[in-house]
């Protein structure tokens, strides 16, 4: 069984206070055999060091990202911009290990990531039952349903597998990063290996809207997340008679707020995507794949959709009970969109969720999804997502 | 920190104070510090949410016109399609209330365009319409809201509520959310079927009848089949009792019902065969002069041994008035009248009456033409009302068990109609089940040439009797005398009649025969020596020759039943001494052909044989050429009185061979008569062998009365 711990500080400039801040709230007699702690925080956390006192502080491994706003730890009495949050997992009968990959330069070398595997797998006493992984957004050369499928052969039995890639403090996502163990990167892929007594269960609500432009687009040729011609023509042309920008830089500005619808065109049903920005290639980057000779059309996000999902969310996580932690990613997307309300989600998980609960907003998010009428899960990356693992 | 500033200036403060302001001062300064940048931060924050803010709405507002626009477009287009669309269209909302309805809607209610039906609830709308589908409708949508199952039918509404109930398809379609998959409303769309649905119905009724059809028509394949294998029976069965039987009586037994078999199965043959013309619309009549009273004539001998056979009692009426030569086509409607008293016959039971009549009904000078109504009357079984339609339909007798019972093709009265038709009349029946059956038609026939009407010279004196108990009987001979003799009387015993013969005497008396004739012939003839007594009888008078061979000098004549006026006159005037010249008696007819010699080309040897025996007793000299080829040769080889020329033949057919000696040029080549000897028989079959220049035809099976006829039409001199 895991037990879970939350301590949270929002000393950004002073990294001794911000670590005293964590180590005091957390009862480190407490702790049990085995521990690993999440981090999540603000970029400017990792900027002055606080993150790395923090994490040099602790007696465990620590794993986790930056993220841009919306940091709510259960502990947090109110709703903070900046905040540097550590959800501590610990157990006598579940053990952890974490494993880094080297910089992700290319789908072939992976970061070694087959070795870096085989060696954190191995300090395991059992078959990983869960993996955690972290990725930051500024990684262009895999996909994160690359990362998801590889991870799968890795584990060879499609382990669940439940992540966030880091959002960042400006539109274009450069200054993404993991960090691990106090450290930051912006090129690799972090994971956390969860063996014995663990017994996670997960939830995705995705937000649809109502409003759909009513111009649709084929896409014409795709490679993975980037789309590279839609009706045969540069995607700008379709994102201008579409009507939402006239050039790339007004849509890289704000891509965010038009979310992709993406239809398949298979009989299931469509998903999301969000769309990052316009490449020098005149490409369009997009938080997960979309498959060419999918139709996609553009959403106009509305808060209503956001919070729709967002409680079914707070549902899940009232409903998981027992559990000992609640992790939430939510979609920076969704903290966009709505706009003025961008703080709708946090003060409704603050008010509502009761288990302890980490709550970030993620560049794109990684969760099991299930099949109806059966107990098989797959591994997916979303996006326009909140998704929840509840252990 | 002012005051730590001071202090440092000041000489008199002390160093430990000093440096406990130093610390302070720092402590400060660093707090102001971290305040700072936790300011900035925030600054930076909110400046970068209204510069993101700024920008999205910026992005929006753009967004939105764009869409505006686009949007305008579309529903420009969406409002002219649902205008303009035929199919009537109604669009609720997720709720079930009213959205839009087309103006095919409004038309098909009969309401003008601007009826305020938006936001009514689709009750409304089902209330509204006449139908007696309306709660399957409302079952339908109420699935298609809770289930969003898309459903579809066929219904039959009045929109407009004026008794005009159309067809309609429907198709009731969830409108799902793109994006959501939730239900935003309910696309209802009716189509008009009305034309598809009489189409379908018409097809249907088609399809049906063909069916119908193809039934009958394999119930009468397999009838047939019986009929056919029936007769076959009889003539194998009866050809194998005959090879092993011993005696001259059983082998003649055996060739007697051969020979009736045989004549059935041709009968069902030529039934079919003309179906099958009539069927292909090639069913054609001759038109050719005959005299009336000697086709009825041939019509009675024919069926007679039937109605002797179930000893019934059979009549016949001729309107005088009808012309003694008519003219239409003598086979066949003399085929009708025989499958009618054939009918009457079979369903009329044991000791029945059939009567057959011929009325004059109208006539036209002008063009040479009469209408003569004939009826066969019976009273046999009847026929029920609801079959009294399905008679004349081929294929069919009233019901199957009739066909079980007393068996027949049920073709006899469908080419009886056609017949008929084609004679420009019409047939129906008047019956009633149990009570007997009249079958009546009418025909339009010409004028023949004009007969001298027989001479009862020598009749005015006579006086006649009659004994026949059989009143009809009596009044259909009474019918042919009574304005041509002094007196007839008639008797329905044989009693009345000896007390009448006592006081009168008569010159001949008709008596119908039964058990008590022969005596009463003696006592009557003792009564009165000078008449002569003429014997009516049903069937042959051998059989009563060999009966009552006493009276038989007593017996002036005999006269077979049913009378009828010519073989009655001939009988009287044989009685009084006259001898009447028929005119289509040939004077001097002879079967003696001993001095001619034929040509008979025919490639199959069974009929070479059959011609060979049918010819003997003529003591005609034959020669047999067994192709077309063939006969050419020894046509032009030796001479010949007459050719029988088979038509299928290897080698050389007779249609070419015929040509081939007509053009040899040679009198003989062109005066020698070719008679076509063929199982081809069809009208253009006979006119192909009449174009390729023969000079007759005799259809096989070889009718021998036929084939003398031609003969002596060709070889007599």
């Amino acid at each position: 069984m895991i037990r879970s711990i939350t301590a949270y500080t929002t000393e950004i400039d002073d990294a001794e206070q911000a670590a005293a801040d964590i180590t005091s709230a957390l009862d480190l007699s407490k702790l049990l055999k085995n521990t690993v702690g999440i981090i999540v925080c603000h970029n400017d956390f990792v900027d002055s060091g606080a993150a790395e006192a923090v994490c040099a502080a602790l007696p465990f491994p620590t794993v986790g990202v930056a993220a841009l706003a919306g940091l709510i730890s259960s502990s947090a009495d109110n709703l903070e911009n900046f905040l540097l949050s550590v959800l501590v997992l610990t157990s006598d009968d579940a053990d952890f290990s974490v494993g880094l990959t080297e910089p992700i330069e290319s789908a072939e070398t992976f970061g070694n990531i087959d070795k870096i595997y085989k060696e954190t797998a191995g300090k395991l006493s059992g078959p990983p039952k869960l993996v955690l992984s972290y990725l930051p957004l500024g990684i262009l050369t895999v996909s994160s349903d690359e990362v998801v499928r590889k991870m799968d052969t890795l584990t060879g039995r499609a382990t669940p597998n439940f992540g966030s890639y880091s959002s960042s403090a400006n539109l274009e996502f450069t200054n993404a990063f993991i960090i691990v163990n106090g450290k930051h990167y912006r090129d690799r892929y972090a994971f956390v290996l969860i063996s014995g007594e663990v017994n996670p269960r997960f939830f995705c609500a995705a937000a649809f809207f109502s409003k759909n432009m009513p111009k649709k687009g084929l896409v014409t040729r795709a490679v993975s997340n980037m789309i590279q011609e839609i009706n045969n023509k540069p995607p700008i042309e379709y994102l201008k008679e579409a009507g939402v920008c006239s050039n790339a830089e007004e849509f890289n500005a704000s891509a965010v707020n038009f979310p992709i619808l993406v239809d398949y065109n298979d009989g299931s049903n469509p998903v999301m995507r969000g769309a990052f920005h316009i490449t020098e290639e005149g490409h369009i980057f997009c938080a997960a794949e979309v498959p060419q000779d999918s139709t996609i059309s553009i959403s106009i996000a509305d808060t209503e959709g956001i919070l729709r999902s967002f409680d079914e969310v707070i549902d899940f996580a009232n409903s998981a009970g027992e559990a000992s932690a609640v992790l939430i990613y939510s979609c920076i997307g969704r903290y966009w969109m709505l706009q003025t309300d961008y703080q709708k989600e946090m003060s409704a998980a603050l008010e509502r969720i009761k288990p302890s609960f980490q709550l970030a907003y993620s560049g794109t998010e990684i969760c099991p999804v299930a099949f109806e009428g059966s107990d098989k899960t797959a591994n997916r990356s979303h996006n326009i997502t909140c998704v929840v693992c509840a252990l | 920190m002012a005051e730590a500033i001071e202090n440092l200036n000041n000489v008199e403060t002390k160093p430990e104070t000093l440096k406990a302001e130093l610390e302070a001062a720092r402590a400060e300064i660093k707090a102001l510090t971290i305040q700072n940048k936790k300011t900035a931060r925030e600054l930076r924050l909110q400046a970068d949410l209204a510069d993101r803010l700024q920008r999205q709405a910026a992005l929006l507002a753009n967004f939105r016109d764009s869409m505006l626009e686009e949007n305008a477009n579309l529903q420009q287009y969406m409002d002219l399609m649902l205008r303009n669309f035929s199919d009537i269209i109604i669009i609720l909302d997720k709720t079930g209330n009213v959205v839009f309805v087309s103006r095919s809607y409004l038309r098909a209610c009969g309401k003008q365009e601007g009826y305020e039906i938006k936001g009514a609830p689709y009750s409304q709308l089902l209330d509204e319409m006449l139908s007696d589908s309306v709660d399957k409708l409302r079952d339908y949508l109420e699935k298609t809201f809770s289930n969003r199952a898309a459903m579809h039918g066929t219904v039959l509404i009045d929109f407009a509520g004026d008794g005009l109930f159309s067809d309609y398809s429907f198709q009731m379609t969830p409108m799902l959310d793109y994006a959501t998959r939730e239900l935003s409303g309910v696309l209802l769309v009716f189509h008009d079927i009305t034309d598809l649905v009489a189409a379908r119905n018409l097809a249907e009724e088609s399809r049906n009848e063909a069916l119908l059809l193809s039934k009958a028509k394999s119930d009468f394949l397999s009838q047939m089949s019986h009929e056919i294998r029936t007769p076959m029976n009889a003539i194998i069965g009866m050809t194998t009792i005959g090879q092993s039987a011993e005696s001259a009586e059983r082998k003649e037994y055996c060739l007697v019902k051969i020979k009736q078999a045989s004549h059935h199965l041709l009968g069902i043959i030529n039934d079919i065969l003309d179906m099958s013309k009539i069927e292909a619309n090639k069913f054609e009549l001759a038109r050719e002069e005959f005299d009336f009273e000697d086709m009825l004539q041939k019509v009675v001998d024919i069926v007679s041994f039937r109605t002797l056979e179930k000893e019934q009692h059979l009549f016949v009426k001729i309107d005088k008035r009808i012309p003694r030569r008519i003219v239409t086509d003598e086979q066949r409607l003399a085929q009708v009248i025989t499958n009618l008293l054939g009918n009457a016959i079979k369903f009329t039971p044991q000791n029945g009456r059939i009567s057959l009549s011929a009325d004059l009904v109208g006539t036209d000078e002008r063009s040479g033409s009469c209408a003569i109504k004939m009826s066969v009357t019976d009273t046999g079984i009847g026929i029920a009302k609801e079959n009294l339609g399905k008679l004349f339909q081929s294929f069919n007798q009233a019901d199957n068990s009739v066909s079980r019972k007393f068996g027949g093709t049920g073709l006899g009265l469908a080419i009886s109609k056609n017949i008929i038709e084609l004679m420009n009349g019409s047939i129906w029946i008047e019956s009633e089940l149990g009570r007997g059956s009249s079958f009546i038609f009418e025909i339009y026939v010409q004028f023949g040439k004009p007969v001298e009407p027989s001479s009862f010279a020598g009749w005015e004196a006579l006086k006649l009797a009659a004994v026949e108990e059989n009143r009809e009987a009596l009044a259909a001979f009474r019918s042919l005398v009574y304005d041509t003799v002094e007196e007839f009387y008639t008797f329905t015993s044989f009693e009345d009649a000896l007390t009448q013969i006592k006081q009168k005497k008569f010159d001949i008396i008709f008596i119908n025969h039964k058990e008590e004739a022969p005596a009463f012939i003696r006592q009557a003839s003792a009564l009165s020596p000078d008449s002569k007594f003429i014997i009516m009888n049903y069937g042959d008078s051998s059989e009563l020759e060999k009966a009552h061979p006493q009276e038989v000098p007593l017996v002036a004549g005999f006269l077979q039943k049913p009378v009828l006026p010519k073989q009655l006159f001939s009988c009287i005037n044989n009685c009084i001494g006259r001898v009447e010249q028929r005119e289509d008696e040939e004077i001097g007819v002879f079967d003696d052909f001993s001095a001619c010699r034929v040509l008979i080309a025919e490639d199959v040897d069974i009929n070479r044989e059959i011609m060979s025996s049918l010819l003997e007793e003529t003591g005609i000299k034959i020669d047999f050429a067994y192709d077309g080829l063939r006969a050419l040769e020894m046509f032009t080889a030796a001479a010949y009185d007459m050719v029988l020329m088979d038509i299928n033949m290897p080698n050389m057919d007779g249609h070419t061979a015929t040509q081939k000696i007509r053009a040899l040029g040679s009198d003989a080549a062109r005066d020698t008569p070719i008679v076509a000897m063929t199982a081809n028989v069809f009208k253009e079959d006979i006119d192909k062998c009449l174009e390729s220049g023969m000079n007759a035809h005799i259809g096989k099976p070889i009718d021998i009365e036929e084939l003398f006829e031609v003969m002596r039409r060709y070889l007599t001199p």
